[in-house]
C-alpha cells in the first residue's frame, strides 16, 4: 500500500537534489564579487531596515496578481492531464482535449490583453 | 474504460449543451469583446459585439423556454433550465440590455475604460443565470461570485469619486461577509447530508442541528445579498454611490437572481416552522425600507430605501409557500414580481442617470421641482415608473404586489398581507412628493433646466414604459409560456 507513495518520495528526492545542488554549483563555479548590497538581506525589493511605512509601485502588485492568476488556472492542467488519458481511452479524448484547448484559448486571451493594456510593463 | 464513456455521455447530452448554451454565448462574447478592445481595427465594433452577444444569448435562452421538452436537471443534476429559470434568464438580458443603453453617455472621465465596463456587464448576467439555475450549492457559489466581482468593480467605477469608492468597497467587504456565511453553512449542510446537491440535501432532510445551522447560514447568506433585515444597512449607500446605471442593474437584476434562487431553488428546502420568522423579517425589512425612504431629500437614496421595501414585500411569497399555498403558484408571484420590478426600477434609475448630466445635480428631491414644464417626457415617464413602484392599477408593480398578496391569502394569512398592503400605502407617500415636486411646484431659482438627451436611453425608457404598461395591462403575456 505504501509503495503507491513511490512517486511522492522520488519527487521530494528529486526537489532536495536540484536545491542542494544548485547551491553546490554555484559554489564551485560561480564568479564571487563581495560588495555591500550583495551583503543585504534579500527582501522582496525593500529595505530591511528603516520605516515599514514606504511606498510601493503598485506595479509590484498588478505583476503578483497577475501571476497568482495565471499560476492557479494553469494548475488545473494537471489534474485534467491525469483525467484525460482514461478519457482518451474510453474514445472521447478528442472531446475532452478541444475542452482543455478552449480552457487554454481563454487564458490566452486573457494574458493578450493584459500585454496589450501593458499590464506587463515594468518601466513605465 | 467504457465506464468514462457512460459517465461522460450521461453528462454532456443535448439537453445540457440547450441548457447551458446561453451563459456559454455570454462567455465567448466576452472573450469576443475584449480581442475587439486590443485589437485596433475591431474596435469600433465593440458596441456590436456586446449588443450581439445578448442577442444570441436571448434567442438561445428562448430556445430553452420554447422547448418542447424542457432540459430539466442536467450536468449530473447541478443546473436545473425549466421555463421558470429560462423567463429569469430572459429578464436578466434583458435588464443588462436596459442597464447598459442607460449607461452609454453617462461617464465622462471614465470613457477610457468603456471595454471594461461592458465586459464586467457581460459577465454579470452570466452570473445571474447560473445563480437561478444552480440546483448545488457550489454551482450557486460559483454564478453569486461570477455577478458579484463585476459588481463590486462596476460599483467602484467612479474611480475619482470618493462616494463611488466608498460605494466599491463598502459592497466588497460586505459581499466577501456574506459569502463566507454562505459558505460556512454549505459546508456545514456538506458534513450533515454529505452532499451540496440541493436534492440530496432535501432528501436528507433538517433533523441534526448541523444541518439546520447550515440552513440558517446559507439562507442568511442569501438575505445578505437580498437585502432582508437584519441585513440591509449596506444598501442605501452603496446604491447611492454607484454609478446610477449599475444602481439600476444591481437594484433589479441581482434582486432578480437571487430571489429567483431562493423561490426556485432554496425555498422548498426550508422547514415550515421558519415561516413566521421569516414573515417578521420580511415585514421588518418592509417597515425600515418604507420609513427609511420617507425622510429622504435625494431621490436616488430614496429609491434605494423603496428597494429594500420591494425585498421585504416580495420575501413574503416564502412564509407564504412554506404556510401551505401552491407552489407553482408562488414561483409566478415571484417571477412576475421580479420583472415588473425589472422595468420599473430600471427605469426610474435610468431616468436619475439621464438627469444626472453633472454630479449629482438632479438627484436631489429639489432639482426635481418643475421638471414637467421643463421636460414633460422624461417626468411623464418618472411619474408610470413611481406609480408603478408604488403600486398603483394598470401597472406592472400594482399586478406584483397583487400575486404576491394573493400567495398570502391562499395560505391563510391574511393578516399579514393587510399588513403588507398598508405598508403599501405608506410607499406612495414618498413616491407621490416625487410627482408633486416635478409637476405642482415651481423650479429653484437659477437652478439649470436639464438639457441631456441621449438615444440610448431615449430607447431604455421606451422599453421600460412598454414593459411597465404591459405586465400591468396584459400579464398573460409573461405567464402564458409557464402555464396558468
Amino acid at each position: 500500500m505504501l509503495t503507491s507513495y513511490g512517486p511522492i518520495l522520488v519527487l521530494i528526492a528529486v526537489v532536495l537534489a536540484f536545491a542542494v545542488g544548485n547551491i553546490i554549483i554555484s559554489e564551485l563555479f560561480g564568479k564571487k564579487t563581495i560588495s555591500i548590497a550583495k551583503g543585504d538581506p534579500y527582501e522582496c525589493g525593500s529595505r530591511p531596515v528603516g520605516g515599514a511605512r514606504l511606498r510601493l509601485s503598485i506595479h509590484f502588485y498588478l505583476v503578483a496578481v497577475l501571476f497568482i492568476l495565471f499560476d492557479v488556472e494553469s494548475l488545473l492542467l494537471i489534474p485534467w492531464a491525469v483525467a484525460a488519458r482514461g478519457f482518451a481511452g474510453a474514445g472521447v479524448g478528442g472531446v475532452v482535449f478541444a475542452e482543455v484547448l478552449g480552457f487554454v484559448a481563454v487564458l490566452g486571451v486573457g494574458l493578450a490583453y493584459v500585454w496589450r493594456k501593458g499590464g506587463l510593463r515594468w518601466d513605465r | 474504460m467504457s465506464d468514462l464513456k457512460t459517465l461522460f455521455d450521461s453528462i454532456f447530452t443535448a439537453s445540457a449543451s440547450l441548457a447551458t448554451a446561453p451563459i456559454l454565448a455570454l462567455g465567448v462574447g466576452l472573450l469576443l469583446l475584449l480581442l475587439c478592445d486590443i485589437v485596433t481595427p475591431l474596435r469600433p465594433a465593440r458596441g456590436l459585439a456586446f449588443v450581439g452577444t445578448l442577442v444570441v444569448a436571448a434567442i438561445l435562452q428562448a430556445r430553452v423556454l420554447f422547448a418542447n421538452s424542457a432540459p430539466g436537471l442536467v450536468l449530473d443534476g447541478t443546473f436545473l433550465a425549466d421555463p421558470t429559470t429560462a423567463l429569469f434568464g430572459l429578464s436578466f438580458l434583458v435588464g443588462s440590455l436596459l442597464a447598459w443603453l442607460y449607461a452609454s453617455g453617462y461617464y465622462d472621465e471614465e470613457r477610457v475604460l468603456a471595454t471594461e465596463h461592458d465586459v464586467l456587464f457581460l459577465a454579470a448576467p452570466a452570473g445571474m443565470i447560473l445563480m437561478v439555475g444552480a440546483a448545488d450549492l457550489l454551482v450557486f457559489f460559483v454564478g453569486l461570485e461570477l455577478l458579484s466581482l463585476p459588481l463590486y468593480a462596476l460599483a467602484a467605477f467612479r474611480r475619482s469619486r470618493a462616494d463611488s469608492v466608498e460605494a466599491g468597497l463598502k459592497y466588497f467587504l460586505l459581499g466577501a461577509f456574506s459569502s463566507a456565511m454562505f459558505l460556512f453553512g454549505s459546508a456545514l449542510l456538506y458534513t450533515a447530508a454529505g452532499s451540496l446537491s440541493l436534492s440530496a440535501i432535501a432528501e436528507h432532510g433538517l433533523a441534526s442541528r448541523t444541518a439546520l445551522a447550515g440552513i440558517a447560514l446559507v439562507t442568511s447568506g442569501v438575505f445578505f445579498k437580498a437585502s432582508i433585515f437584519p441585513f440591509h444597512m449596506w444598501v442605501p449607500d452603496v446604491y447611492q454611490g454607484s454609478p446610477t446605471p449599475v444602481t439600476a442593474l444591481m437594484a433589479t437584476g441581482t434582486k432578480a437572481a437571487i430571489f429567483g434562487f431562493l423561490v426556485v431553488q432554496l425555498m422548498p428546502l426550508l422547514p415550515p416552522s421558519a415561516a413566521p420568522m421569516i414573515a417578521v423579517l420580511a415585514i421588518v425589512t418592509m417597515f425600515l425600507g418604507n420609513f427609511g425612504a420617507l425622510v429622504q431629500s435625494n431621490v436616488k437614496r430614496m429609491l434605494a430605501y423603496s428597494g429594500v421595501a420591494h425585498a421585504g414585500t416580495l420575501l413574503l411569497v416564502v412564509p407564504g409557500f412554506l404556510a401551505g399555498a401552491d407552489p407553482a403558484a408562488a414561483s409566478r408571484a415571484a417571477l412576475f414580481y421580479l420583472v415588473a420590478y425589472l422595468f420599473t426600477g430600471t427605469g426610474a434609475f435610468g431616468l436619475l442617470a439621464l438627469l444626472e448630466a453633472d454630479g449629482e445635480r438632479f438627484t436631489s428631491l429639489d432639482s426635481l421641482k418643475g421638471l414637467a414644464k421643463r421636460r414633460p417626457a422624461i417626468a411623464a415617464a418618472m411619474t408610470l415608473f413611481l406609480l408603478s413602484l408604488g403600486g398603483i392599477p394598470a401597472t406592472g408593480g400594482f399586478l406584483g404586489k397583487w400575486f404576491v398578496f394573493s400567495v398570502l391569502v391562499e395560505a391563510g394569512w391574511t393578516g399579514t398581507a393587510i399588513l403588507g398592503v398598508l405598508f403599501s400605502v405608506v410607499a406612495l407617500g414618498y413616491y407621490l412628493r416625487v410627482i408633486v415636486a416635478m409637476y405642482m411646484e415651481e423650479a429653484l431659482e437659477g437652478e439649470a433646466a436639464p438639457t441631456t438627451n441621449r438615444t440610448g436611453a431615449t430607447a431604455a425608457t421606451a422599453v421600460c414604459v412598454v414593459g411597465v404598461l404591459a405586465t400591468g395591462l396584459l400579464p398573460a403575456l409573461l405567464l402564458g409560456p409557464l402555464g396558468s
